[in-house]
């Protein structure tokens, strides 16, 4: 074997996510009364828009999240016992090769072909002059600025090019996928494209994948010679890093949610189902951790899991598990911080559901109170479960920006975007300013906070029954 | 008679999902100064719908008018301009609505809220000295308080008289109300009713009262205008109406309306529902319902024919019809053998139930004090009867229903159930058991878990029972269930908002059926349904009963359904029973005046007979409303709204008096029972 797989803890948790995801799609497309909100959604033009984006960032997650260990070749080792490289690497980091193994010495300017900081060269008769040397790998084959704007705009017309030829395939598709039915024909299907006349926004669809893939052919041309977004303090890409930080937020936003739910849902039917002293005790429980200041908790969390990490460093053997396991500790604590609104929701609907007629013909067919709860109450409260879980996501991306940014969120080591935000405040401060760091990490959270937004308003509206419109 | 407002084919269309449904289709109608008409109709007939487009108040954007004219004088209000409707609206026509705790806004207090129609030149205290006498005129006593009080302040009856304050304040030509005693009890209707007639008559103002019951139409109107499917179907003034109705729809109705002279039989039924106004219709539009229509009627729209003042939209009575206008002969009813009487076993025993919930109030949620929902209540039903509980909102008889089947624990008193203590089972001994009980409730929106299907819901409660452990035994049984209650077999695939109010109350019967029980407890199971609809379920319970020998605790408020269904009667007053017995002896020979005074109540139809003999209105009527239970006044709870109260009324709770084998009653006007 060429290699050998590691399945890291977050790596383990987000399959599980997504066997759920696809597990709960099966199940909504078999019940009417899931589907109809969704259909709802799939028509709505902005949120099918915004969820191309989510895709795309989903995608670029998933990538980052097959981890393995390449395989060395040791000239002394026998047969038998492979030997495996310390480094873990994800699929992505394997297909953006040129942009992680391209790292200068220091900082340099998006699409710079000398350093941005000048360097003591000493020339061959012993003077030393202070000079802004050639990058190593920005712009290699270049020689002067016209060079670079003609290559970058060749560059760019290929990109485009591709782009345009998988899209028009794409659009091809999509046009034959909707005339395989008998008595369509092409012609009209293409107009009624064009007119954006479609049941689901085919148009606005395709108009968002030309433009991510547009992006993404730009990356593969330019990326290889070119520091797109320029190189951080240690010669890092910084678009390498931003890329590499989806994953992290991805993490962050969902498997938190992950964490909490069952505890939520269980604790907030129960409370409202049974009232009495089960009530009592968990609200009991959720107003006590809704009073410790959330971010002491994760500092406490963070700092003794550095303690035990540092007491146990034998049994730790890469810095990969080292800043999984401390972004699983995060997700756990921000979970944990965060499932008290959700539980309060739900209680209070169970306690309604609770006395609706429905509920009380059941109790007097004799059905089961564990019966009772999962078949009629927890059906009944799931738009409330699914709607705060994709408004809680986009906050939770912005939280860990900013425990990264005061230092106890992820590991410092990993690339997260609160990690590029944190590097960034001393850059500000230089003269002249080195801005693409900070502008490279918002941009990538801005663009993935508005879709999940944009979405999450649009799962409101189809799901929450007081807005319905039919 | 000058017309005051004439409607002139008015069209109103709804974009909905399921396409452009035509609410109102093409309706045409006079109302003359101080006339009152009725617009009668089930629901979705389209009623509301044409009374909100004459002030333009169609909800928007879905509704709107395509055709018509609604002249108020010269003024065609259908092309008035919003601003200039403002001062038609509340000015010249006002409005009120069935639902009195909607209807105000709960910030403000009533005072100000009334005088927000007065004029704004008025000075403040004119306006204020106004709106006192509006509060006085409609009955509400210490308008002074009154007026600094918010409308939760105020008890529903008392909320609707502001409201009719309100619409009257800037004295109307003409007041549209819309189902507005729907809401409110039976004695509080008759005051409301009352009220509404006496202001017409002192004010003489035009009344266009849209009802979808019968008798409260023949109380309050001079023409009754009957609506069906969007579009008026008979035209006639109260008296030729209520003593010849022509159209088979208005004669259904007639028919179907529960009472003791149906007592025996099964009640008229109008088969399927009011049709969807999606649809394109060709012919007439109640031919699917219509007994006696024939080729004609399924292809031709009838054409509008008026008569000596009676209008009607039916072949029957068309000249082109080639078929002569039978004999208004009603259909005779199979009758149907009534359950032995004669007492039989007690099935369900139930001894002092007692249901008090505590009060918390304070920092510490002490228990300050008791809501006496269910203060002592005795009954017994035996086995294949039906035991009627009789009592207005508020008197605690669903609790009754739910501490016995344990939905609530009681505080107090004993639930035999074939001799077994429900009350001291625990929950795990208790579940065997609820199979032989079953409820039925009264909201059919409410009671069908909106996320599952069909059979899942008819099915769930004899998986919980372990009956029929095969999937396939289980299906079997639910077909039979479904054909048992009259549902078709492809209703298993669909979810509940698939069907009508009365399809729905059709599954909850066959849930309850699911698990053989010997009672079922039916908390006003038809008070949400239309009339017609209504009479197909109690036709069903009462088939029911006599092929499963049922026993039914029926609670209800209405009067005419326990004289059609029950055997026994039991009234119910502020959490305790003040009279029972045998039906025929409790409503023809009621002992305590609340029953005399709720029999009073009840909006009766004087068919044929003279129309100066309305109803004993007025007289019988009780003054006031219910009482708090939390604080129930000393001595007989009845004794400040009875007009025949005595001092010892006042300081002692009367004991039981017998009045004859079956019958007693709790009042000091008869002698207590020496025992």
């Amino acid at each position: 074997m060429a290699f050998k797989f590691v399945l890291l803890p977050t790596d383990a948790l987000l399959y599980l996510l997504v066997v759920v995801a696809v597990i709960y799609g099966m199940y909504a497309a078999r019940h009417e009364h899931l589907r109809a909100p969704w259909r709802q959604v799939r028509r709505n033009p902005v949120a099918m828009a915004a969820l191309v984006v989510l895709a795309a960032y989903v995608a670029t997650g998933l990538l980052d999240s097959i981890h393995f260990r390449m395989r060395l070749d040791v000239p002394g080792a026998g047969h038998h016992q492979a030997i495996y490289a310390p480094q873990v690497r994800s699929v992505l980091d394997v297909l953006c090769g040129p942009l992680r193994k391209h790292v200068e010495r220091t900082y340099s300017a998006p699409f710079a072909l000398r350093s941005f900081t000048p360097q003591m060269v000493r020339l061959p008769g012993g003077q030393r002059v202070l000079e802004y040397p050639r990058l190593q790998y920005g712009g290699a084959g270049i020689r002067t600025s016209t060079d670079r704007a003609r290559d970058i705009a060749l560059r760019c017309l290929r990109a485009t090019g591709e782009t345009l030829a998988l899209w028009v395939a794409l659009v091809c598709a999509v046009v034959w996928w909707r005339v395989r039915h008998p008595g369509e024909f092409m012609r009209t299907a293409f107009v009624r494209l064009a007119r954006g006349a479609t049941d689901t926004p085919w148009r606005t669809i395709l108009v968002t994948l030309a433009v991510v893939i547009l992006l993404v052919a730009a990356i593969v041309n330019l990326g290889g010679e070119y520091h797109i977004l320029g190189t951080d303090q240690v010669g890092q890409d910084v678009l390498y890093e931003a890329i590499k930080s989806i994953r992290t937020g991805l993490v962050i936003g969902t498997l938190s949610t992950l964490v909490m739910l069952p505890f939520a849902v269980a604790m907030g039917v129960m409370a409202g189902y049974f009232g009495g002293w089960v009530d009592d005790l968990i609200q009991y429980l959720y107003t006590t951790l809704n009073s410790i200041p959330s971010v002491l908790l994760i500092i406490a969390v963070i700092l003794s899991l550095q303690l035990y990490m540092a007491n146990h460093a034998a049994s730790i053997d890469n810095i990969a598990q080292r800043q999984d396991i401390r972004l699983l500790a995060l997700c756990v604590v921000l979970g944990v911080t965060s499932w008290t609104g959700l539980c309060r929701l739900l209680r209070g609907e169970a306690m309604k559901l609770r006395n609706m007629d429905y509920i009380q013909a059941a109790t007097a067919l004799g059905v089961r109170s564990r019966s009772i709860m999962t078949r009629h109450i927890l059906p009944n409260v799931m738009h409330i479960v699914l709607i705060s879980v994709v408004l809680d996501f986009s906050g939770l991306v912005l939280a860990e920006a900013i425990l990264s940014y005061i230092g106890v969120g992820v590991d410092p080591s990993m690339n997260s975007w609160g990690n590029m935000i944190n590097g960034a405040r001393l850059e500000l401060a230089r003269d002249p300013v080195v801005w693409w760091s900070l502008a490279a990490a918002f941009l990538f959270m801005v663009t993935l906070v508005l879709a999940a937004n944009l979405f999450a308003d649009a799962v409101r509206d189809a799901f929450d029954p007081r807005l319905r419109t039919s | 008679m000058t017309a005051l407002l004439r409607i002139d084919g008015l069209k109103v269309c709804f974009n909905t999902a399921g396409g452009i449904l035509r609410a109102v289709d093409g309706v045409s109608l006079d109302i003359g100064q101080g006339e009152s008409v009725a617009l009668l109709g089930e629901s979705g007939s389209g009623k509301s719908v044409a009374a909100l487009a004459l002030l333009q108040l169609l909800p928007q954007p879905a509704g709107r008018v395509v055709a018509g004219r609604v002249l108020l004088g010269e003024r065609d209000l259908l092309r008035t301009p919003e601003r200039e409707m403002r001062a038609v609206r509340g000015r010249r026509i006002a409005m009120i609505f069935q639902e009195p705790q909607t209807s105000l806004n709960p910030v403000m207090t009533v005072g100000e809220q009334i005088s927000e129609i007065l004029p704004v030149s008025w000075t403040r205290r004119k306006r204020r000295e106004r709106v006192m006498h509006w509060l006085d005129a409609v009955g509400i006593g210490d308008p002074a308080r009154r007026y600094r009080e918010y409308p939760h302040q105020l008890s529903g009856g008392m909320k609707q008289r502001a409201m009719i304050a309100l619409a009257l304040a800037a004295e109307p030509e003409l007041l549209i109300a819309d189902e507005p005693t729907t809401a409110l009890d039976v004695t509080i209707q008759a005051q409301v009713l009352d009220l509404l007639k006496d202001m017409q008559r002192r004010s003489g103002m035009a009344l266009l009262f849209i009802t979808h019951d019968l008798a409260v139409a023949y109380q309050v109107a001079d023409r009754i205008a009957v609506m069906y499917a969007g579009e008026i179907v008979e035209l006639a003034s109260r008296e030729a109406f209520f003593s010849g109705a022509r159209h088979p729809y208005a004669q259904k109705l007639f028919r179907a309306v529960p009472g003791r002279g149906k007592r025996g039989g099964m009640l008229e039924v109008i088969p399927g529902g009011v049709p969807a106004l999606t649809r394109e219709f060709r012919g007439c539009r109640f031919a699917d319902r219509c007994d006696r229509a024939w080729a004609l009627c399924q292809t031709v729209a009838p054409q509008w024919r008026m008569e000596s003042g009676h209008g009607v939209r039916c072949h029957l009575y068309g000249a082109d019809s080639g078929r002569p206008v039978p004999s208004v002969t009603p259909s005779v009813p199979a009758v149907v053998r009534d359950a032995e009487e004669g007492v039989a076993q007690p099935l369900l025993e139930v001894r002092d139930l007692k249901v008090h919930f505590p009060i918390h109030r304070g920092l510490l949620r002490r228990v300050v004090g008791h809501v006496r929902a269910v203060d002592g209540v005795s009954l017994s039903i035996g086995a294949g009867r039906t035991l009627a509980l009789v009592g207005e909102s508020g008197c605690g008889k669903t609790t009754v229903g739910k501490a016995i089947l344990q939905l609530i624990t009681p505080t107090g008193g004993t639930v035999q159930f074939e001799g077994a203590r429900l009350d001291r089972m625990s929950r795990s001994r208790l579940r065997p058991v609820r199979r032989h009980l079953q409820v039925i409730f009264q909201d059919p929106y409410a009671s069908l878990d909106p996320r599952m299907l069909i059979s899942e819901i008819l099915e769930e409660g004899m998986r919980a029972q372990g009956i029929e452990a095969t999937a396939a035994g289980r299906r079997r049984r639910v077909l039979a269930l479904l054909e048992q209650v009259g549902l078709a077999a492809e209703s298993l695939g669909c979810y509940p908002h698939e069907f009508s109010g009365g399809q729905r109350q059709r599954i909850c019967i066959a849930r309850a059926l699911s698990v053989d029980p010997r009672l079922i407890i039916c908390d006003e199971p038809t008070s949400a349904l239309d009339v017609s609809v209504q009479a197909q379920i109690l036709n069903l319970l009462r088939r029911l009963q006599q092929e499963l020998a049922l026993s039914y605790l029926f609670i209800t408020h209405n009067l005419g359904v326990v004289e059609y269904l029950a055997h026994d009667v039991a009234v119910m007053y502020l959490g305790r029973l003040i009279e029972a017995g045998p039906v025929h002896e409790v409503l023809d020979r009621p002992g305590h005046p609340y029953t005399q005074a709720l029999l009073a109540a009840v909006p009766a139809i004087a068919t044929g007979s003279s129309a100066a003999s309305v109803v004993a209105s007025g007289a019988g009527v009780p003054r006031g409303e219910t009482p708090s239970p939390v604080n129930p006044p000393p001595g007989c709870h009845y004794h400040p709204r009875c007009p025949q109260a005595m001092p010892k009324c006042r300081t002692e709770y009367p004991g039981t008096s017998r009045i004859s084998a079956g019958h007693w009653v709790r009042c000091h006007l008869f002698a207590p029972d020496t025992t």
